[in-house]
Order: C-alpha cells, then structure tokens, then sequence
C-alpha cells in the first residue's frame, strides 16, 4: 500500500493503561511525518511497547489516533493490519517454520487484500534478499540465533508494505553489522515509499545517527521531543537515565553521547551529586 | 552471523511445498494399508480377499463373512480411522491455540466430564431427556463434554482471560470432574462400577453404523473450516501480537477453534471412551514430519491419528489371542515406540 508523502500519524490526547492503571495518560506530540524514522526512547518500564501496541491496535486506546483520514481506533483488526505493522519485542520460541514459511505466512494469513501465491513468495524472496537473511530462508526459525530469530521477525513486518511501521527493539539481539543492516533498509523503505516509521530503540548514538526525530518517553510522559541534537541533551538524559552525560558532535557532526556517570537517587538534573566517573 | 548475501530460489520453497504434500499422501497410503490390516484381522480368522469378495460380491461370500464383514470389522476399522482424524485434528488446533506442546483434546476436561456424563447414566440412571437406551450413555458423555468446554470458552471471554488462565480453568475441571466421578464410583454397584472402568478404557467395540454416521458427519462439517483456518493457525505459531498485527482476529480463530476440538473430541470419547494417546502424540509426530505450516500440518496430524489408531486396533486384536483388548490400553504401547524413532532420527546431527 503507498501512500501520499503529506499522510501523517495524528496522535491526539491518547490514553493507555492496563485496567485501573493508566500508563500512558492524555498523550498529545505532534504528527508522524512520511518518509521520516522516529525513534522512541526511555528507560525500561517507560511505556514504550505499550505505546507503540497501541498504535498498532493491539491494544485499547482512548483520545485520537487518526493517520491520514482513518480514524485508527474505528477500524477493526484487519483493516488497522493492512496499514500498520507492528514489530513485536518478543521473539516466538520453539516454532518449527522455516523463515520462507513464516514470511509467507504474514502475507497469506492477512484477511485483507492478499497477493496471490506465486506473488507472495516473490515478494517474501525479495524481503529476505534486501534483509541480506536470504541464506537462512529455509532454516527452521528453532535453530537460528536470537539475532537471526529478530531479523526474521523484521522481515514479517517489512513483507506486509505497511504505510506505517512499528518497530520495538529491532536491533537489541543484532550485531554492529546488522544493526547498520536493519536502520539501513528501515530507512531506504521508508524514503522509498514515503512511510511513517517508528522505532524503539535503546542504543542513543543509533537512534542520534539514523532518525530524524527522536521521542523520549519516561513515565508514560514525552520528556523530549525533537531533531536528535535538540532532544538529546545532557539535561533531558539526566532527567531520563539519570545519568551523567556528555554531548558532543562527532567529527562528521553526528551526535555522540558518553555517559561519565550515575546521578545518585536524587532529582534529576541537579548535577551536584554525581558519582565519579570511572577513570579510563 | 552469516554475513552471505545469497539470494533466495524461490524454487526450492516450491520444492519443499511438494515434498510435503508428498509426505501426507505417503502417510494416507500407510494409513490406508493399516485400515485394510485392521480389516483383514480378527478372532474368525477371515483374511483380506474374504472381505474384499464380502465388500465387492457379497454374493459370493457366506451370510456368516457378511455379518463379520459388515456388522463387525468394516464399522469398527473405519471408527478406529474417523476417530484417530479427529483426536488427532483436534489435538494439532488445542496445541496450537493454547500455545502448549502438552496440550491434547482432553486438556480442557473435555474427556474428564464425558466419564462423569456416562458415570451419571451407568450408575444413577440420569439420561438426557428424550434419549434412552443405547444412545444414554454416549448422549450424557457427549453433552457434559461438549457443555463443559462451553461453559470454559464463555468464562474466560467474559474475563478477557488469556490462553494460560483458560488451560488453568480447564485442569480445575479435569479436578472437579474426576472428584466427580471418584464419588459417584464409590456409591455405585459391583456391576455399574465394572462397566463405568470399562467405559473409560476407550474402546472400539461399541461402534455401529449410526455412530460412524454421526462421527463422519461431524468431521465432514469441522475439517473444511479448519483447513480455512490454517494460515492464522500457522501465523499465531508465530506469537498471538504477531498474529494479530497480520489481521488475524484471534478471539474469533481462538473460539471456533475450540469449538471444532471439543466437538471432535466429545463426540469421540462419547462413542468409544477415552483414547488418550493420539491427540498429544499424533501432532507431534506429524510436526516432525511436515513442520508447522498447517496447511500440511493439519491434515498429515488427521492421517498420522488415523494411521495409529488402526494399528492399535490391530494390536488390540492380536495381542492377547482371541481376546479383543480395549484399544485404549493398546494404543500408547503401538505408538510410542514410533514417536521414538522418530524424536531419535529427528535430533540435530551436530
Ligand atoms: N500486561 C500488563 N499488565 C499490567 N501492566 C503492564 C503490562 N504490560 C506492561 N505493564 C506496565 O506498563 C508499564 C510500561 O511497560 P512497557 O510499555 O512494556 O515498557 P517499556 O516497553 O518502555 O519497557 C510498566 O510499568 C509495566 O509494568
Ligand atoms: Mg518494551
């Protein structure tokens, strides 16, 4: 499904929680552009996968979530799946599909308008060559590694040319190699076809050097959101981590962070406290 | 990590697609040459062209080899195949849905409250209304089996529980439901206590052409839906978020899915009594040999339940010499070893 580059993600006031407890409360940002990467960052237990499953519809949501003219939490599961994909943290254990099977089957099991047969495994056959996984297709998903596992994982999303996809922690099993692979091809798709995308990632300098905003969630609440040199500070990382950090342009003006320590308990952002940086 | 760059052939998938569908017609042969086995044994000693000519020519055969034929042999071997399909059918759909290896049609209690249904017409004489005589018994078992599992389905959707506090549900019942029959057991006569035990030990003696009908009917009205289904079954292997961000809408696969598995396995087990076996293993063994794509899955579990089962039949007929033996009790001694071999060869080679 393409979509028109001006299309945008509209989040609107949404709430999300888990019976009584509201985890994400009244969240307002402004709109997800096409052909833009966001990443979603914070610390564990921020909210981020709750955040990003109710994006996806997979779970209830209450304010405004509109992307383009779709009111997103109208539509039903199978027209929510024909235009976001979601890329799920936890990776399935103990399946015996081959990573062409189980590709395959996030194209052949959707309710909405599917490719046919022969189209679907071209398709599938593509997605895992521009993966640079084509080697593993006919591996059984039981005997590949947890990096393996997630690249294939990656690769039922991607297959499903969604118009906005969600992806958490895509890289946290990968090595240098496919980290670099991964936000490779996250960003050539979303240039190609002008999709929204939004990622969770943990790793700082990865979210600074290949999206072009970056959201910072703690508490359930937006602490910054911004270009990476805008949202990414020493101040809103002492907020966040609590830690004690640096932030510097690298030669080729990439943003780097270096932690140089832990802000002991006390209110973020006094930087008073500061455990001593281990010498190096 | 591989770091290659081949590309993938999109022949060899269709390579694999083929061996499969070869795998599960290899498997339909074998299991239509245990069904012809089964026919071909039994205490008269009739051997195959005798039923051949029986099934083909009756005239040619004695009043005798025609009652054998069709009241006996033919009725009971395809109950043993129709039976077999479905423990094993809705043994794949109970792993699958309840995301359990060790699931098996019986884990909801489906079988637990079947022994208590029959126990109530065997020992107080408590029938469904309106059914009496023969049909009592398979008619209790059937709708406490088939009532149960309800009962389950619509607790947990009106708590939105997940799968694991669905299977949890479903031991609390095995628990009640065996308490159940343990009681009524101990107030029970000699002779209802005997026939209650032999009830529960499966059993293909009981078959008549009626039942096969009405098991045939059941399997004829679920398959085609589960075959349908088989893409979302494959898609949910894959985790129930992963399922569902493909636009699987997994409430509804979840619950019709139990629904065709309690209705095999209750309808099963009311006929023939418990056959515990083939619903846990008979996926398995078929897992081994196709994977998980369902689309093959499905359908070599069915063959692989009705492959074992007639086998088992055949050993419950020869074991013991001129003692038919509850194919129940036989059915785990004919298919372990098989899934043995099977574990065995199927161990990574490293
Ligand atoms: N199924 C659940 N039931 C209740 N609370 C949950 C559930 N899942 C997550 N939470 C809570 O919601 C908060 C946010 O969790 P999550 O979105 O998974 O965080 P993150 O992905 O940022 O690490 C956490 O406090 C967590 O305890
Ligand atoms: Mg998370």
């Amino acid at each position: 499904m393409t979509i028109p580059p001006e299309t945008t993600l509209h989040l609107d006031a949404l709430s999300v929680g888990y019976g009584a407890r509201t985890v994400i409360d009244s969240l307002s940002l402004p709109p997800f552009r096409g052909g833009e990467i966001t990443a979603l960052i914070g610390p564990n237990a921020a909210g981020k996968t709750t955040l990003l499953r109710a994006l996806a519809g997979l779970h209830p949501a209450r304010g405004a979530l509109r992307l383009g003219d779709a009111d997103l939490l109208r539509l039903d599961g199978a027209a929510h799946a024909a235009r976001v994909s979601y890329m799920p943290q936890a990776l399935p254990q103990r399946v015996a599909l081959t990573v062409f099977e189980a590709t395959l089957s996030a194209l052949r099991a959707s309710p909405s308008a599917r490719p046919d047969a022969r189209a679907a495994q071209a398709l599938v056959g593509e997605t895992l060559d521009a993966l640079g996984i084509g080697a593993l297709a006919f591996r059984s998903l039981d005997q590949l590694s947890g990096g393996q596992r997630q690249l294939a994982s990656l690769a039922q999303s991607v297959v499903r040319r969604p118009s906005v996809l969600l992806l958490d922690e895509p890289t946290s099993a990968l090595d240098l190699n496919y980290q670099f692979r991964v936000m490779h091809l996250v960003q050539s798709i979303v240039r190609a076809r002008g999709i929204i995308a939004v990622v969770v990632l943990h790793d700082v300098a990865l979210a600074c050097r290949w999206c072009q905003r970056i959201v910072i969630l703690s508490d359930g609440q937006v602490v910054a959101d911004g270009p990476p040199a805008e949202a990414i500070t020493p101040d809103t990382l002492a907020r966040v981590y609590s830690v004690h950090a640096r932030v510097e342009a690298c030669s080729r003006g990439a943003v780097q962070v270096m932690v140089d320590g832990i802000l002991a308990d006390g209110p973020p952002s006094c930087s008073g406290d500061v455990m001593p940086p281990r010498s190096s | 990590m591989s770091k290659s760059t081949d590309t993938v052939d999109v022949s060899r998938y269709q390579a694999l697609f083929r061996r499969r569908i070869l795998i599960v017609l290899a498997l339909a042969v074998a299991a239509g040459a245990a069904f012809l086995l089964d026919l071909a044994t039994g205490p008269s000693r009739l051997g195959l062209d005798e039923m051949m000519r029986g099934l083909f020519t009756p005239d040619s055969v004695s009043p005798a080899v025609r009652v054998i034929l069709w009241d006996v042999r033919l009725p009971y071997a395809v109950m043993a195949v129709l039976v077999g399909a479905a423990l094993a059918l809705a043994g794949t759909e109970m792993q699958t849905i309840l995301n359990n290896a060790l699931a098996s049609p019986f884990t909801l209690g489906v079988s637990s409250a079947a022994a208590f249904g029959a126990a109530l017409a065997i020992v107080l004489g408590l029938a469904v209304p309106g059914v009496t005589g023969p049909w009592a018994v398979s008619a209790n078992a059937f709708v406490f089996a088939f009532g149960s599992v309800l009962l389950l389905q619509v607790l947990a959707r009106s708590r939105g529980a997940g799968v694991e506090t669905l299977t949890l549900f479903g031991i609390a019942l095995v628990f009640t439901f065996n308490a159940l029959v343990a009681l009524l057991q101990f107030v029970a006569s000699q002779e209802a206590l005997q026939q209650l035990v032999f009830w529960s030990m499966g059993s293909l003696a009981r078959t008549n052409w009626s039942k096969v009908q009405v098991l045939a009917l059941i399997l004829a009205v679920t398959v085609p839906f589960s075959l349908a289904s088989a893409w979302q079954m494959t898609a949910l292997r894959l985790g129930e978020d992963r399922a569902r961000s493909f636009g699987v809408r997994l409430q509804r696969l979840r619950f019709l899915s139990l629904l065709r598995a309690s209705l095999l396995a209750a309808t099963a087990v009311a006929f023939v009594g418990t056959i515990s076996f083939i619903g846990l293993v008979g996926p398995h063994i078929a897992r081994l040999l196709v994977g998980e794509d369902h689309r093959f899955l499905l359908p070599a579990s069915m063959v692989c339940g009705a492959l074992i089962l007639s086998l088992a039949s055949v050993a419950s007929k020869t074991l013991v010499p001129d003692v038919l033996l509850p194919v129940g009790v036989v059915t785990a001694l004919v298919g372990i070893p098989f899934f043995m071999t099977l574990i065995f060869l199927k161990r990574p080679r490293a």
